[in-house]
């Protein structure tokens, strides 16, 4: 178990990624973008979900079910607070872990979830994930 | 300087950030055990229990990956963000106007430096009562949970491993399915308990544990985390992709789930 010996934690820098509606891709898009994402180094995996189904993928299948209960616990969070503190529609969730760090975004009606290293460089993957292509953000 | 006094310094504290920062809605800091430490004038009670309810379970969660330390929820309005310092947890909300920059500053240095300050007078007011971490390290063996440096610190003998006579078998696989009712003759005719899911699922399972006959699954519902454990038989005439899984009316009632919704299955060995 790593021992935190400081008060304060290190934050991830946030990532502004601004996607007009016309731009938002399909849900066939966002999993071919996943799918060329999760080879990515420090992607630990991803679930893709609309209202009916969820593909999810993983480097490490047995943590899949706990990994898949916490991004589902997550925006079951997200939609409590919501009301209780008139947030609006969710836009991004960001949970930190001690060993990665959870990025839920919705794009459309799907919602994706990234489990990734703490280092990983998260403006390049959310380029990759909302255009397929890097160099747009 | 009593423990009250301690109290009121943060209180004001957690006030003064409202001050500085209107955009700032609401700011509370509450404990491990969920007991609420601290809040601003405005926030009433009973908004904070709820909250500190939802971000417990999201927190039970974040065992998985080491424990939580900061979570933040960003919608179209506001941001709500939640950061654990050592014993304590931050929550903040403020709107999506308000200065990154100086709510980080408040939350991130001035905060933490009082609740420093005040673990260095009262330190009993931000620990956690041992039946608390003796609880929540006695439901998951103490791995991954979220410790303050003391009690990673304090010695603590954990048993050796059971040797069980039992063959080493691969954990469980789960997949997940999408919920849909039972239809046509096995509607009428199958037993109120017994689930029923693809062939190619079956056959997976069986191609993991060998000759081992699954008889029994257990289904979690991903929402509302209710489980149910229950027979399991194929889906006759499936034309399926191997997705879904047809639950009875009762499971479905015992899940609070309905058709579309997904569950996590799990053979059952035993």
């Amino acid at each position: 178990m790593t021992k935190r010996k400081s008060a304060i934690s290190e934050t991830v820098p946030p990532v502004v990624i601004d996607i007009r509606e016309e731009d938002k891709p399909g849900t066939a898009d966002l999993r071919a973008n996943l799918e060329e994402i999760s080879s990515f180094e420090g992607v630990k995996g991803y679930i893709l979900r609309d209202s009916t189904s969820a593909v999810i993928n993983f480097e490490d299948t047995l943590k899949t079910a706990e990994y898949a209960m916490l991004s589902s616990q997550a925006f079951e969070a997200s939609e409590i607070l919501q009301e209780l503190f008139s947030l609006g529609d969710t836009v991004k969730l960001l949970v930190e872990c001690v060993d990665i760090n959870m990025h839920c975004i919705v794009v459309g009606k799907d919602m994706v979830s990234l489990f990734l290293e703490k280092d990983v460089d998260l403006a390049e993957i959310l380029a990759k994930l909302v255009a397929g292509d890097v160099a747009t953000v | 300087m009593s423990a009250e006094e301690c109290v009121l310094a943060i209180q004001s504290t957690l006030n003064e950030i409202k001050n500085v920062c209107p955009q700032v809605s609401n700011t509370f800091i509450f404990k491990q055990d969920t007991n609420v430490l601290a809040k601003d004038k405005e926030t009433d009670e009973d908004t904070i229990t709820r909250a500190v309810e939802t971000f417990s379970a999201l927190n039970r969660r974040g065992k998985v990956a080491g424990g939580l330390e900061s979570v933040t929820f960003e919608g179209t309005e506001s941001r709500a963000t939640v950061t654990r310092m050592n014993n304590l947890y931050l929550a903040t909300v403020a709107s999506k106007n308000a200065d990154e920059k100086t709510i980080n500053a408040l939350t991130r240095v001035i905060v933490p430096t009082v609740i420093k300050l005040v673990e260095l007078i009262q330190p009993e007011l931000t620990s956690v009562p041992p039946e608390f971490l003796a609880e929540v390290n006695g439901a998951d063996g103490g791995s991954g949970e979220i410790e303050n440096c003391e009690t990673e610190q304090s010695t603590v003998v954990q048993s050796e491993p059971a040797v069980t006579s039992e063959p080493l078998l691969p954990d469980a696989l789960v997949s997940q399915l999408i919920v849909e009712n039972i239809t046509g003759l096995s509607r009428l005719i199958g037993s109120q308990d017994t689930v029923r899911v693809d062939t190619a699922v079956i056959s997976r399972w069986g191609n993991l544990y060998g000759d081992r006959e699954i008889l029994e699954v257990e289904v979690e519902e991903t929402r509302t985390g209710k489980t149910v454990r229950c027979k399991v038989k194929p889906i006759k005439d499936s034309q399926s992709d191997g997705s879904v899984i047809q639950l009875p009316e009762k499971v479905q009632s015992a899940l609070q789930t309905k058709k579309g919704a997904l569950v996590l299955v799990k053979p059952v060995i035993e």
